[in-house]
């Protein structure tokens, strides 16, 4: 184990590694030995990779590093106040809720936002009383009091920020923080907005996020109106709002979403939602869905042929008997059970010499089940 | 599939592969694998848990596996990681001769259909680096068998042409084109060998030697902490010391693992081994 001393100097290193190495050796020694270094390192501009080596250790320390960082948020210098804030947000511990409430009353306007973000981070609720209170403050601190509140979440958080829409310059941001701490209840405030706001599709965002993460399927006469807007915006810059919109296009069973939801079964993030949109829509999804398995240059098409078999469109999935793909053979093998006839058997004969394995053995299977 | 069938699979694509299934993924698991529990005769999903587990040979978890997987991939996919590649061929050679060393070793890890794998193939080809004397290996690694025979087939749609739908000089000057397919010529097959293997296995690239490069794309993006630390931590261990890994342009190794420096290659992120850290195995 290296003495403090070198490892206070390897603090000092222009190599990263070095730095990284003395943070992990400080570590395993009594911080009291070493954090009045760190303070002082802490208040040195001059030398940044020291200062940040120094918040580094202090992070890592966790709550061990407390009692310096409590003097650290008093101090005359407003850019280490900044830091101690921070530092004290990124550990992460409802410990230093008193010290950060506290920075919300300091003098300099950054220090007051770095304590909002990490009262954020730290996520306690007893912090929900202060942070209403700095809504009236600069713009800036008010703001990241709106997101340490979504951060925070609860009743008492939520109910801030459903008097917080009443604000229009920071809808915006409100609109996100609702989302991240919604819960069913919340789907209701913002409804209005879906309709209506300048930021429609931010709302609308939150509504969809909010009912996916809790599970909740909308019911699709809550976007009978909207259907339009959520088309639009299949082509939005923004992705979250995109894969939003995608979700509640999903959920609309609207004819007009398809070739939408035909196309999401090549993504993998979406092809659950696509899979339960086209199959919600039912029947009159099946033109298209044969359309797209006709083109044998797109990706999935096994999907598309189990779509079929799923429909029940047995008859359909026929005429994909000699298909280039193993795996849509296979689904018409299984689907040729389902159906019988001369030709069905007749095609059931050739199956049961497919050069792939997997077809053969369903051809097989349904064989089996045929003689019986 | 009922919420509890659902958590069985979750738990042993995790376990067996590493990969994380996020969110409710029932509907598209059951349009995955119904086709098995029809030609099996298995009446429940829970049953087909565990007829794969009680498998002493694996061979429906391989089939699971090869039907859960996502195998999309496309020929010069992200071009740019590719081109910073080809500019290092020189430093791999002489890292090599340095050693008196004339063989050259590059892994695709989770190869999928072999688009990538085939792509390097190409490029090192026409590299011309590498013509005379040198013992040039490329080889495919990936759990999906089904991936597997497409890739040694190697004839593909055009939608593996994503780039130029299959109408560009690339593809007409390596492959021919049989009906709807593009068969890639043989010169450009030769020298690649696939190999069905599990990343997350310390052994799968058993036998293989010191590997000068790993790509490894678009694949991190599907596992979990523990996964990703694993298999990186294999990636370490085969790796020359002078290796390079290339992983997907959404995925990121910062903060993950310190087995590796991230260095900027024109605009591009390039992993190379850290000296100062042992896989410790």
């Amino acid at each position: 184990m290296k003495e403090i001393k070198v490892l206070l100097e390897d603090l000092r290193s222009a190599d990263w590694w070095v730095r990284d190495d003395a943070i992990r050796g400080l570590l395993q020694h009594p911080e009291e030995r070493y954090l009045a270094f760190l303070e002082e390192a802490l208040k040195n501009h001059e030398n940044a990779n020291l200062r940040n080596a120094s918040m580094e250790c202090y992070v890592k320390l966790g709550v061990r590093s407390f009692s310096s960082l409590g003097r650290l948020i008093l101090n005359e210098d407003h850019e280490v106040r900044l830091f101690a804030a921070n530092m004290l947000g990124d550990i992460g511990d409802r410990k230093a809720s008193p010290y950060l409430m506290g920075a919300m009353k300091d003098p300099d306007g950054n220090v007051r936002m770095a304590a909002a973000e990490a009262l954020g981070k730290i996520g306690d609720p007893e912090a929900a009383g202060v942070l209403e209170a700095s809504l009236e403050d600069d713009p800036w601190v008010a703001m990241a009091a709106i997101k340490a509140l979504g951060e925070i979440g609860g009743d008492g958080a939520l109910m801030v920020l459903y008097k917080c829409l009443e604000k229009e310059d920071y809808r915006g941001i409100t609109f996100d923080a609702i989302e991240r701490a919604g819960n069913e209840n919340a789907i209701r405030y913002l409804t209005p907005f879906v309709d209506t706001d300048e930021m429609k599709e931010l709302a609308l965002r939150a509504v969809v996020n909010i009912a996916d993460r809790r599970r909740l399927k909308l019911r699709p006469e809550y976007f009978i109106n909207m259907v339009p807007l959520v088309l639009e915006l299949q082509h939005s810059a923004d992705p979250e709002v995109k894969k939003a919109a995608f979700i509640a296009l999903s959920w609309a069973e609207d004819l007009r979403g398809l070739p939408f939801l035909i196309k999401a079964l090549d993504d993998e993030e979406l092809q659950e939602y696509a899979l339960s949109g086209i199959l919600a829509i039912g029947e009159r999804a099946i033109p298209e869905i044969i359309e797209a398995l006709r083109d044998t240059g797109r990706p999935h098409r096994n999907i598309l042929a189990k779509l079929l078999s799923m429909s029940g469109e047995y008859a359909s999935l026929l005429r994909f008997f000699d298909d280039d793909d193993p795996e849509v053979r296979v689904e018409v093998a299984l689907a040729l059970g389902k159906i019988g006839s001369a030709k069905t058997a007749e095609i059931l004969s050739r199956m049961l010499d497919d050069p792939d394995e997997e077809v053969r053995t369903a051809a097989r299977k349904i064989s089996r089940t045929a003689e019986r | 599939m009922t919420e509890e069938e659902y958590g069985l699979f979750k738990d042993l694509i995790r376990r067996e592969f590493g990969i994380e299934l996020k969110g409710d993924k029932r509907l598209t698991l059951h349009t995955k694998l119904s086709h098995r529990l029809a030609i099996l005769d298995i009446p429940t999903y829970k049953d087909y848990y565990g007829y794969i587990i009680s498998d002493p040979s694996k061979e429906e978890l391989s089939n699971f596996i090869s039907h859960i997987t996502n195998n999309e991939t496309y020929f010069q996919r992200e071009m740019a990681r590719i081109a910073v590649f080809n500019g290092l061929l020189g430093d791999i050679k002489k890292n090599r001769q340095k050693k008196n060393q004339n063989r050259v070793t590059i892994v695709s890890a989770g190869c999928s259909t072999g688009e990538e794998i085939y792509t390097l193939n190409i490029m090192l080809m026409e590299s011309g680096l590498f013509s005379w004397g040198w013992d040039v290996n490329l080889i495919g690694v990936d759990v999906s068998r089904r991936a597997l025979r497409k890739a040694v087939n190697a004839s593909y749609t055009k939608n593996s042409f994503r780039t130029s739908n299959g109408n560009d000089d690339f593809s007409r000057k390596y492959f021919d084109l049989e009906g709807d397919l593009y068969v890639l010529k043989k010169p450009y097959r030769s020298n690649v060998e696939f190999r069905h293997g599990n990343i997350l296995d310390p052994s799968f690239l058993e036998g293989v030697g010191a590997v000068d490069a790993i790509f490894c794309r678009n694949v991190f993006i599907y596992m979990g902490e523990d996964a990703i630390k694993r298999i990186v931590g294999n990636f370490h261990r085969h790796l020359l010391e002078e290796g390079y890994l290339f992983i997907g342009s959404s995925e990121s190794l910062l903060n993950k693992t310190d087995l590796f420096i991230p260095e900027y290659r024109e605009g591009v992120i390039v992993y190379m081994k850290n000296p100062r850290r042992s896989s410790g195995e």
